[in-house]
């Protein structure tokens, strides 16, 4: 059956006016513009048969037309299957959506299925799209004009250095009209500005003949259209189509320009197809869109979670603990202790939350909007503390079961670059960049990881410090002097409050004795260590970065050799790059710190990206911290809340258990 | 035994017409130098340049024709390599790597590394 028929056919099976809230409801996980099949086989625990007249289809809450297979006997069961128009799920300004893979259909089983107002489509009036497009490389791009709304994924980085640039087979039946090809600029090479010679030259070619080419500059984007008409003796199956970037100096001197560009998609146009099989109607109806040939398997199907009643008003909880279904057992001990604290904790699964905020689709705005609800229809008092439980990517595996993205955060820009943050989660209230709630994150990738960090926790709450480990804090600056001054002056405020400081600020190259006197920090027991210097992804600094890693002072691996042992420090790690948490695939320090079995860290205030030094925001964190009874969490919100600089709002994370209380000085 | 002396000695003979240049053919080689560096993070980098100089205070010369691609903006450490063959045996060649920013900025990543000079070998 083609397409056409088959919206025919659905518009007559079943067009619902309004969602309901029937059970069971199954998600359906599309990730390409197509027709999809689902057989019946696949809704796993769906108890047949039944009626066809139950079954709903859903997209964003909006009823989708469907077929369903059943044979003639009205009934779907065994050997049945449904087929619809799945549509990609599409960015705010990209062809893809850039936190999300995969759009969700949600087909319902209902009972009392309001029956159906019959929609004829209309016919489509435009040509017909062929968009192709591949997300290999997130790329931020500081200097565009609106850096922010500018799109993050890209296909492939074309530069002189290449051979041969970009290259990509187009196949066809009959050759377009129009070939568009999206490109962005990376470079901007000041000296081709100077010398009046445009920043980027790319030179598009179709079986090796030059088509068109062309210039501009910055990291603005352009759209290259190739009318085909002009081309003669284009080949009736297909073309090779290439961008290349051409080399060339600066006038009047041996060095090249710098010139790198980004590809970003290509579109092939034609006003008409001898077929129209494989095409779908695009969503606004103004053209049609060129699909994979044939039905399509969804990405992956799933039942999802019942209704908790998370949208609505009559729930209450202290603190809420948001974790992904494969870890909420091993959360479940570190929720059963603050309980007993006192604390009224709701476990929720990130999965019903994406299904009662987002309809199924997962997004860290569907975090915010719940959180949001929660903090201001819930009954009071209102919650005040979050725990993201699970870690979170920006890789975007097709596997789900390969991804981390157990609970996803947002990317914010700092110093023009990635960083990821949680803070946008808990900031509910107004439209500043300020926290509203107390939020931390244990960033397990699975239940072990998960249960090694709980374990470390309820170990640590659950005995009793002596009173002179409470009282020990540690404080290692880098070799220059504005980080001494720092740390001197925040380590002060310990001092005031009768704390022991340990001071460790190595010279530049860092020795041996240095990092054994950094390690001995964390065997002979801190309760706070606070790092102020040079860092990154792997590392604490004396100095700069250099080639022969004379500066390293503690590095990721040291972690593995610290000596087992409690109670464990909370660690400062005020210096840039030490927490991103995010990667897909590479750890970081403070993610060391915790997921260490029996040594490391209790808790990690660690930022994402490039940072600078704050004496301000470090002596607020702190002077939090001394405050009798407050937690870790509520002393990272007050330091926020007090901070004017954006970036170290966003960059800064807390990995850890927010409700924790740090206990400096026996306060407990 | 008689055989293995009169092999050493056509070697011998070999190498000592190698080293003055009588050989037709080239049997001569020197193995080159290779440079390698580490970055741990990098901010809109372009790419590398490898100088070389006869000496200490220079002049420098760029080896590579393009670019080394560098890893652009990254927290993960990416690691290069770059093979200068075209050295002579016996002499001392002095480096320094040069990092090429997007916004078209050079600027010496390394300080001048001296290499250690290489004797001839044959094959």
């Amino acid at each position: 059956m083609n397409v056409a028929g088959l919206i025919r056919c659905s518009a007559l099976i079943l067009f619902s006016s309004t969602p309901l809230a029937a059970q069971p409801v199954y998600n359906i996980a599309v990730a390409e513009d197509g027709r999809y099949q689902v057989n019946f086989e696949e809704f796993q625990g769906l108890e047949s048969p039944v009626s066809c007249a139950d079954l709903q289809l859903y997209e964003q809450g909006k009823p989708v037309p469907f077929i369903t297979n059943d044979g003639g006997d009205g009934l779907f069961d065994r050997g049945d299957s449904i087929q619809f128009v799945g549509r990609r799920l599409a960015g705010g300004r990209s062809w893809y959506n850039e936190n999300s893979r995969h759009n969700i259909y949600q087909l319902r089983v209902a009972d009392d299925a309001q029956y159906p107002s019959v929609v004829s489509p209309q016919p489509v009036q435009g040509g017909i799209l062929h968009h192709l497009e591949q997300d290999k490389l997130r790329v931020a791009l500081p200097r565009a004009k609106l850096p922010r709304q500018v799109e993050r994924w890209y296909w492939q980085r074309i530069t002189p250095l290449d051979d041969d640039g970009f290259r990509q087979r187009l196949n066809w039946t009959e050759p377009p009209e129009v070939i568009r090809v999206a490109l962005t600029g990376l470079s901007y090479d000041q000296h081709a500005t100077a010398a009046g010679l445009p920043q980027h030259r790319a030179v598009i070619y179709l079986d090796g003949r030059s088509v068109a080419e062309t210039e501009w500059n910055g990291q603005d984007s352009i759209t290259v259209e190739v009318s085909t008409g002009s081309l003669d003796s284009l080949a009736s199956e297909g073309a090779l189509l290439e961008v290349r970037i051409p080399r060339r100096d600066i006038p009047g001197t041996d060095q090249y320009l710098v010139d790198a560009v980004l590809l970003n998609w290509l579109e092939l146009e034609y006003s008409s197809l001898p077929q129209l099989v494989d095409t779908i109607p695009s969503r606004n109806g103004n053209r049609r869109l060129k699909v994979a040939p044939g039905w399509l398997a969804p990405s992956w199907v799933a039942r999802a979670p019942q209704n908790a009643g998370l949208a609505g008003t009559e729930r209450q909880a202290d603190y809420i603990m948001l974790s992904h279904p494969a870890l909420i057992d091993a959360l479940a001990p570190l929720a059963d202790f603050h309980r007993a604290r006192g604390l009224s904790v709701e476990v929720v699964d990130v999965q019903a939350v994406y299904n009662e905020f987002n309809h199924g689709v997962a997004s860290p705005g569907a975090i915010r909007s719940f959180i949001s609800h929660a903090w201001q229809h819930w009954q009071k008092p209102a919650p005040h503390t979050v725990l993201l439980a699970g870690d979170a990517s920006w890789g975007r595996e097709q596997d789900v079961a390969l991804s981390r993205n157990l609970i996803p955060t947002f990317q914010v820009l700092v110093g023009g670059h990635f960083a990821a943050s949680d803070n946008g989660l808990v900031s509910v209230f107004g439209d500043d960049w300020r926290p509203d709630l107390a939020v931390g994150r244990l960033p397990a990738g699975n239940a072990a990881e998960l249960s090694v960090m709980v374990s470390k926790l309820l170990r640590q709450a659950k005995s009793s410090p002596d009173a002179q480990w409470r009282t020990r804090t540690a404080w290692i600056a880098g070799a220059e002097p504005r980080f001494k001054a720092i740390s001197d002056a925040v380590s002060d405020l310990v001092d005031q409050h009768g704390l022991s400081q340990a001071r460790i600020y190595p010279d530049a190259s860092s020795s041996p004795g240095d990092q054994s006197r950094v390690i001995d920090v964390f065997d002979g027991g801190h309760a706070l260590v606070h790092f102020l210097g040079h860092g990154g992804r792997f590392v604490w600094r004396t100095g700069p970065q250099d080639l022969q890693g004379a500066t390293d002072l503690f590095r990721l691996d040291t972690v593995q050799s610290l000596t087992p042992g409690h109670p464990l420090p909370l660690v400062l790690s005020m210096t840039c790059s030490s927490g991103p948490f995010d990667h897909p695939s590479a750890s970081s320090l403070a993610e060391s710190f915790l997921v260490a079995p029996e040594r490391g860290a209790i808790g990690v205030v660690a930022a994402s990206w490039r940072v600078r030094a704050s004496q301000r925001f470090s002596s607020r964190l702190v002077a939090s911290l001394l405050q009798p009874g407050k937690t870790i969490g509520a002393a990272v919100l007050q330091a926020k809340r007090g901070e004017r600089r954006r970036s170290l709002v966003e960059a800064y994370n807390l990995l850890g258990d927010p409700a924790m209380v740090p206990d400096l000085g026996g306060s407990r | 035994m008689n055989k293995v002396i009169a092999i050493l000695f056509s070697l011998a003979a070999l190498l000592l017409l190698a080293v003055a240049g009588l050989l037709p053919w080239d049997i001569v080689g020197v193995s080159p130098n290779t440079i390698r560096w580490v970055t741990q993070s990098e901010e809109d980098v372009f790419g590398y340049d490898v100088y070389r100089g006869a000496s200490e205070a220079g002049p420098f010369q760029r080896l590579n024709e393009q670019a080394i691609p560098g890893g652009g903006t990254t927290d993960l450490p990416q690691r290069y390599a770059y093979t200068d063959d075209t050295i002579e045996s016996g002499k001392v060649y002095w480096y320094y790597i040069e990092e090429v920013a997007l916004s078209g900025e050079r600027s010496r990543l390394t300080p001048i590394y001296a290499s250690r000079p290489k004797a001839a070998y044959f094959w």
